[in-house]
């Protein structure tokens, strides 16, 4: 599975690393970078902003300056940086008048360029459920994101949707089987 | 996961083969371009942002920020402690009282000090400045020129009981002439001279008034006058002690001769003036 080839993103974040980091150790940084922000692009490009690069540099800008008075272990590190993702993205998401899914990621385009064959299919089986996104309501979306994507707990989600964790668990079931109908609905028409 | 406990089994797999196929779509491994531009600026705003020494996890700016807060806390509590209590300076309290009246805040107001008494005005009244100084020196000439004959008449002892004026003459010139030529009549300068050296103790001219240097040293001759000289009047006191007075008896001949000849250049000068001031 994709989510454990990118197994940094759900751990190997410590302490002492966040520490390096704070004080200006660019290794560490470099680390952290690279373990969060392959996370916090896709929960970008799903909740469907449309320059989600430089939104994600922003995010991570963002960090940096608030990386001194951060005291926390790595999991509240986690969450404050997907915390600043989702606040970086509703202010985008306020200032554009359309919601549309990414301008930089449109599913169905990007696969001839791919020359596998299993990159193709996948590519073909996942436009579907992509675009089924921008269906779905921006709590659900967002549940679904921090959740399946991102790879947060219940109780981080929770935190930064500033939700408690049963409506975390009800959006994200209810944000699956919209999903579910949606790509069934959109594969039999 | 959450979706997989689902009543539905097929709802469930198909859940999870949704959210597979998100992770699979969107989860992607960030471009090295992309990474290096963002790491770039990162560590532009880590330099931006005055990174702290290894060991101090909070920035260095916020103790003199810290500092400053309590330094203003502490002044204010301070301030406003003495000034409830009315222990600040009178003019201190006096305006904050009746600044915070103004907002309805009453503080004591600074009490009322008893007032030290002024001063008895001693000495002369000044003179208007109007009055000139050719009125004065008629006067003060004659009383000056008693007060200076005076150590003349007796003798050398009583000149050294005279004090501050007849030291201060000896050490000019003028007076030394004045000690040998009385008879000369260009005294105005040197008359207010003297009369401001025993009335003041300044020796600045320039800075008092011809009449109140004239009026002390009139004063003053006048005691000194009768006291040493009893046997002349007062009036003559000058003119007799003018008349006693001898270079060989005063001051050495040789020395007090070239003296004389220089001060009787300068008065004979200042006598003219003076003949113009009078006139």
């Amino acid at each position: 599975m994709l989510g454990r080839e990118h197994p940094a993103l759900l751990s190997g974040i410590g302490d002492t690393r966040i520490g390096r980091a704070r004080c200006g150790d660019a290794d560490a940084i470099g680390e952290l970078y690279a373990d969060l922000s392959p996370g916090v692009l896709g929960y970008l490009r799903g909740a469907g902003a449309c320059d989600a690069e430089d939104l994600a540099g922003d995010v991570f800008l963002a960090v940096i300056r608030g990386l001194a008075g951060f005291e926390g272990d790595e999991t509240a590190f986690r969450r404050w940086v997907f915390t600043i993702a989702h606040h970086r993205l509703i202010d985008v998401l306020r200032k554009d008048a359309h919601r549309t899914i990414g301008a930089s990621f449109t599913p169905g385009v990007d696969i001839l360029e791919d020359d596998t064959y299993d990159r193709v299919i996948g590519r073909l089986d996942a436009a579907p459920a992509v675009r089924a996104l921008a269906r779905l309501t921006p709590d659900q979306r967002d549940a679904v994101l921090l959740r399946s994507v991102a790879g947060l707990s219940v109780a981080d989600t929770a935190a930064v949707l500033n939700k408690s964790q049963g409506a975390v668990k009800t959006l994200h079931r209810r944000a699956l089987a919209a999903l579910v109908r949606l790509v069934d609905g959109e594969t039999v028409s | 996961m959450t979706f997989l406990r689902s009543s539905d089994p097929g709802r469930g797999r198909d859940a999870e083969r949704v959210a597979v196929a998100l992770r699979r779509e969107l989860l992607l491994p960030v471009d090295d371009e992309l990474a290096a531009r963002h790491l770039e600026a990162m560590s532009l705003e880590f330099d931006w942002e005055l990174a702290p020494e290894p060991g101090d996890p909070r920035p260095k700016h916020r103790a003199p920020n810290v500092v400053a807060t309590c330094v203003v806390a502490v002044a204010l509590s301070l301030t406003s402690g003495f000034a409830a209590a009315g222990a600040l300076p009178a003019t201190a309290q006096h305006w904050l009282s009746r600044a915070t009246r103004l907002v309805g805040i009453p503080l004591p107001d600074a009490p009322e000090r008893p007032r030290p008494p002024l001063p008895p005005r001693t000495g002369m009244p000044r003179p208007a400045p109007s009055r000139t100084v050719a009125t004065l020196t008629e006067p003060v000439r004659r009383n000056a020129t008693a007060k200076m004959s005076s150590p003349a008449g007796p003798g050398s002892a009583a000149g050294q009981s005279l004090g501050s004026s007849a030291a201060l003459q000896v050490h000019t010139p003028q007076a030394n002439a004045s000690w040998s030529e009385p008879a000369a009549p260009s005294w105005p300068k040197e008359t207010v001279d003297a009369g401001n050296g025993t009335g003041d103790n300044d020796g600045n001219a320039a800075d008092d008034s011809a009449a109140n240097g004239a009026e002390h040293g009139a004063r003053k001759s006048e005691v000194k006058g009768s006291a040493e000289d009893k046997s002349n009047g007062e009036q003559s006191a000058g003119e007799s002690g003018n008349a006693k007075t001898n270079p060989e008896a005063t001051a050495g001949p040789t020395s007090n001769q070239q003296n004389n000849d220089k001060s009787n250049m300068q008065s004979d000068g200042r006598a003219a003036a003076a003949d113009v001031g009078r006139g």
